[in-house]
C-alpha cells in the first residue's frame, strides 16, 4: 500500500495530540494536587488521633507511679493500629491487625512516613511524649517518656482522589472530542481553496479553455504562488502546444500542396495517350515535383532532428570550424552566385570553433548564404563576417535585397512563415531554412537575430559560444566587422 | 466554356490549365488573389477554380467580393486546410463546391463540368434539343441518331448554344466564353466556325437549327419552332 500523506489528517492528528498531552498534564496535576490535599488532611487527622491517644495515657495510680492507657472514651477506628510504650518498653496499649509485622515501624525514626504493612499501605506517625505523674509533688513527680506510633490506612485515599478528579477527566475527554470535531470541520473549510484549485486544474485540457485561478485560491497567501505557478506553467505549455499544432497544420498544408502537384502531374499525363516526347517531358516534371516533396520532407526531418534530437549524446563534444564551413558553402553556391551576378565577400578570420556538429555548421552557413543569394538584387554583394566577442563567435550575413517587412521580422524564424506573399515557393525555399538555423543556434546555446539594413537588405547575426577546447584569443574586443 | 483558375502554386496551376484545356475548356490562369478577382469580376467565366491560400488577397476575400458584386459564376474551392468550420463558412459565403488537396484530377474535372452544367440549368451530362443529342462526357453529337463529326471549336460553340436555347447570343459573348486570353481570335473566326457548324448540322437537309439575327447575334431554335 502506498503511504498517502493527508495534510488534513496530519493537522488534525497534531492538534489532537497536543490537546491530549495538555489534558494529560492537567489531569495529572489535578490528581497530584488532590492527593496532596488529601494527604495533608490525613496527616492532620493522624496527628489528631495520635494526640488523642497520647492524651489517654494516664497515671495508673499505683505505687510505682507508672502510666497506663485509659481506653475509655477512646474510639479507635477498626483499621487503624497503634502501639504505645513507656521508657521501660512496657507496652501500655496496642491495637491493629498484626503487631508482629511492626518490626519495620519500630525501627523507623520519629515523624510521619508511609509504609506497607500486611498488604496495606499505612500512613504512620511515630512520636514521643512526656507524661509527668504527680507534678504537684516536691520532687516534680515521676517523668515518663512515652513513645507511640499510630498508623492509618491510606488505600482509600487514592480511590478518593480519583473519585474527586473523575469529573474533570470526563469533562476533559468530552471537550477533546468536541474540539476534534470542530477542528475537522474548520481544517476542511480552510483547505477548501486547495480543493477548488485542484478541481479547477482538473478541468484543464489543451483543446479548450485555459486555467483560471479560483478567487478563493487567489486570496490565500499560501496558495497564491502555487496557483500562479500552475497558471504560468499551463500558459507556457499551451503556447508550445499551440505552436506545435500550427507547425503540424502548416506542415500538412505544405505536404498536401506538394502531393497535389505530384499527383496532378501524373494524372494529367495519364489523361490520354501521348507521344514519347510528351511522356518524357511529363516524367521529368513529375520527377521535379517529387524532388520538391522530398526536399520538404527532408527539411522537416532536419528541423525535427535539430530541435528535438538526442541531446544526451555528448560523449565527444561536437565542434566544427565555422570559417571552414563558410568556405565550403561559398564553393558550393558558387554557381548560383554567378548566375545571379552576386559577389560574395568574406572577411578574413583565422578560425572559429563552435560547439555544433559539422553537418549542422554547414547547414547553418548554406541556409544563410542561399537565403541571402536568393533575396539579393543582381550585381550586389553578399557580405559574410566572422568576429569574436568575449567567449562568443559572431557570424553576420548581409545582403542587398528587399529586406523584410517590419511585421514579418518577428516571425522570420517561424517554420513555414511566409509573410510577404511574393516570397512564396517560387523562390525555391520550403519556409524551413531559417527555422532550422534558429534551432541549430539555440541548441548550441547561441542565438540568431535578423534585422533590416539601412539602404535595403537584411542582416542576419548569429552568436555562438566558442568551444572551450580552443583557448580564447583576442577576447575582449570585437574584430573589425568585415564589409562596407 | 471558359474556366478561370486562381492558384499561386505555379506547377499545380500549370497542370490544372493543361488538364482543363485537354477536355476542351478555355482556361485563364491568375497567379494571385488580386489579378484573380479582376479576371473573375468580368463575369465571362462559366466556372472559377479558386485556391484559398493566395498571395495578395485570400480566396475567401475574392469569393466574398465576387458575390457582393452579384457575380453568380459557380466557384469551386481548392483547399489544403483541415477543418469543417471553414468549409461550412466557404459554402455559406457563396462557394458552390470544394475539393481538398491532394485531389484527384478526374474528380476535379467532373466537378467542374457538373458546376458548368448546373450553372446553365442542366442536370445531366447528356443534353438534347430538338433531334440533336449531345453527350458532354464523350463529347459526341448526333442529329436524328446520326453521329456528327465536329471540330473541337465547333463542338464548343454548339455546347454553348445547347446550354442556352432560344436565347440570343452575341458574337462577343461567344468569344468571351469560348476563348481564353492565350488564343488569337477575331469575330470573323467565329463566323467561319458557325457556318461550318451549320453545314454539318443541317447536312441531311434538316431544318436549320441556328439562326442569325442581324446585328444581334445567333439563336438556337427549340423543338416547337421546328415542327
Amino acid at each position: 500500500m502506498t503511504t498517502r500523506h493527508s495534510l488534513t489528517r496530519r493537522l488534525i492528528a497534531t492538534v489532537l495530540l497536543v490537546e491530549l498531552a495538555a489534558a494529560a498534564i492537567l489531569v495529572g496535576a489535578a490528581v497530584l494536587h488532590e492527593r496532596h490535599i488529601r494527604m495533608a488532611a490525613l496527616d492532620v487527622m493522624l496527628r489528631g488521633r495520635a494526640d488523642t491517644l497520647l492524651g489517654a495515657v494516664q497515671d495508673s495510680e499505683d505505687e510505682a507511679d507508672d502510666v497506663m492507657l485509659d481506653k475509655t472514651g477512646l474510639n479507635i477506628p477498626r483499621n487503624d493500629f497503634f502501639r504505645i510504650t513507656d521508657e521501660k518498653d512496657r507496652v501500655l496499649g496496642e491495637s491493629g491487625p498484626e503487631t508482629s509485622h511492626l518490626a519495620a515501624v519500630l525501627s523507623s525514626g520519629d515523624g510521619i512516613s508511609t509504609m506497607k504493612l500486611a498488604g496495606h499501605r499505612y500512613r504512620v506517625i511515630r512520636f514521643r511524649g512526656v507524661r509527668v505523674v504527680d507534678p504537684g509533688r516536691k520532687d516534680g513527680g515521676v517523668v515518663h517518656t512515652i513513645s507511640a506510633f499510630y498508623g492509618l490506612r491510606v488505600d482509600h485515599v487514592w480511590h478518593e482522589v480519583f473519585e474527586a478528579v473523575r469529573f474533570s477527566i470526563i469533562a476533559t475527554l468530552g471537550l477533546l472530542g468536541i474540539t476534534a470535531l470542530i477542528m475537522v470541520w474548520l481544517v476542511r473549510r480552510s483547505l477548501a481553496p486547495l480543493h477548488e484549485l485542484a478541481s479547477q486544474a482538473e478541468l484543464v485540457s489543451f483543446r479548450e479553455g485555459s486555467f483560471k485561478t479560483p478567487e478563493s485560491a487567489r486570496q490565500t497567501a499560501e496558495l497564491k504562488p502555487l496557483a500562479a505557478a500552475i497558471e504560468s506553467a499551463l500558459a507556457r505549455l499551451q503556447l508550445s502546444f499551440e505552436q506545435q499544432r500550427r507547425l503540424t497544420s502548416d506542415a500538412a498544408h505544405e505536404m498536401k500542396t506538394d502531393l497535389a502537384i505530384a499527383k496532378s502531374s501524373i494524372q494529367l499525363l495519364a489523361m490520354r495517350t501521348r507521344t514519347v516526347a510528351e511522356y518524357q517531358r511529363g516524367l521529368e516534371l513529375c520527377l521535379d515535383d517529387y524532388a520538391r516533396l522530398e526536399k520538404t520532407v527532408q527539411q522537416m526531418l532536419t528541423l525535427a532532428r535539430v530541435e528535438h534530437g538526442d541531446r544526451i549524446d555528448r560523449s565527444t563534444p561536437a565542434s566544427c570550424d565555422l570559417c571552414a564551413c563558410v568556405e565550403v558553402t561559398i564553393r558550393q553556391s558558387h554557381q548560383l552566385a554567378e548566375l545571379r551576378q552576386i559577389k560574395v565577400h568574406v572577411g578574413q578570420a583565422e578560425e572559429a570553433t563552435v560547439p555544433i556538429e559539422e553537418r549542422d555548421g554547414l547547414l547553418l552557413c548554406s541556409n544563410l548564404l542561399l537565403n541571402a543569394l536568393q533575396h539579393s538584387l543582381p550585381q550586389t554583394t553578399v557580405e559574410i563576417g566572422i568576429g569574436y566577442t568575449e567567449g562568443d563567435v559572431i557570424l553576420t550575413v548581409r545582403d542587398r535585397g528587399e529586406g523584410f517587412a517590419e511585421k514579418d521580422l518577428a516571425h522570420a524564424f517561424e517554420p513555414f512563415y511566409r509573410g510577404d506573399p511574393s516570397r512564396n515557393r517560387k523562390s525555391g525555399g520550403t519556409g524551413l531554412g531559417l527555422a532550422i538555423c534558429k534551432a541549430i543556434c539555440e541548441r548550441a546555446g547561441g542565438d540568431i537575430r535578423i534585422a533590416n539594413r539601412c539602404g535595403g537588405g537584411a542582416e542576419v547575426t548569429v552568436r555562438l559560444p566558442r568551444s572551450a577546447s580552443v583557448p580564447a584569443q583576442d577576447s575582449g574586443h570585437l574584430k573589425p566587422a568585415v564589409g562596407d | 466554356m471558359r474556366v478561370l483558375v486562381i492558384e499561386d502554386e505555379e506547377r499545380l496551376a500549370a497542370n490544372l490549365v493543361a488538364a482543363l484545356r485537354e477536355v476542351g475548356l478555355a482556361v485563364d490562369h491568375a497567379p494571385d488573389g488580386i489579378i484573380g478577382e479582376q479576371f473573375a469580376q468580368q463575369g465571362v467565366y462559366d466556372v472559377v477554380v479558386l485556391d484559398l491560400m493566395l498571395p495578395g488577397k485570400s480566396g475567401m476575400a475574392v469569393l466574398r467580393g465576387l458575390r457582393q458584386a452579384k457575380i453568380t459564376t459557380p466557384v469551386l474551392i481548392l483547399t489544403a486546410r483541415e477543418g469543417k468550420e471553414s468549409i461550412v463558412e466557404l459554402l455559406n459565403t457563396g462557394a458552390d463546391d470544394y475539393l481538398s488537396k491532394p485531389f484527384d484530377l478526374g474528380e476535379l474535372l467532373a466537378r467542374i463540368k457538373a458546376l458548368i452544367r448546373r450553372g446553365k440549368g442542366a442536370a445531366h451530362p447528356v443534353m438534347s434539343i430538338a433531334d440533336v443529342e449531345m453527350n458532354t462526357l464523350e463529347q459526341t453529337v448526333s442529329r436524328a441518331g446520326k453521329a456528327l463529326d465536329l471540330s473541337p471549336t465547333e463542338y464548343r460553340i454548339l455546347e454553348y448554344f445547347m446550354h442556352r436555347p432560344r436565347i440570343v447570343i452575341s458574337k462577343r459573348e461567344l468569344l468571351e466564353h469560348l476563348y481564353d486570353y492565350d488564343w488569337e481570335h477575331h469575330s470573323n473566326v467565329i463566323e467561319a466556325h458557325i457556318s461550318n457548324l451549320r453545314r454539318k448540322l443541317d447536312a441531311n437537309g434538316a431544318e436549320p437549327l441556328i439562326e442569325t439575327l442581324r446585328h444581334r447575334g445567333y439563336r438556337m431554335r427549340e423543338e416547337r419552332e421546328i415542327q
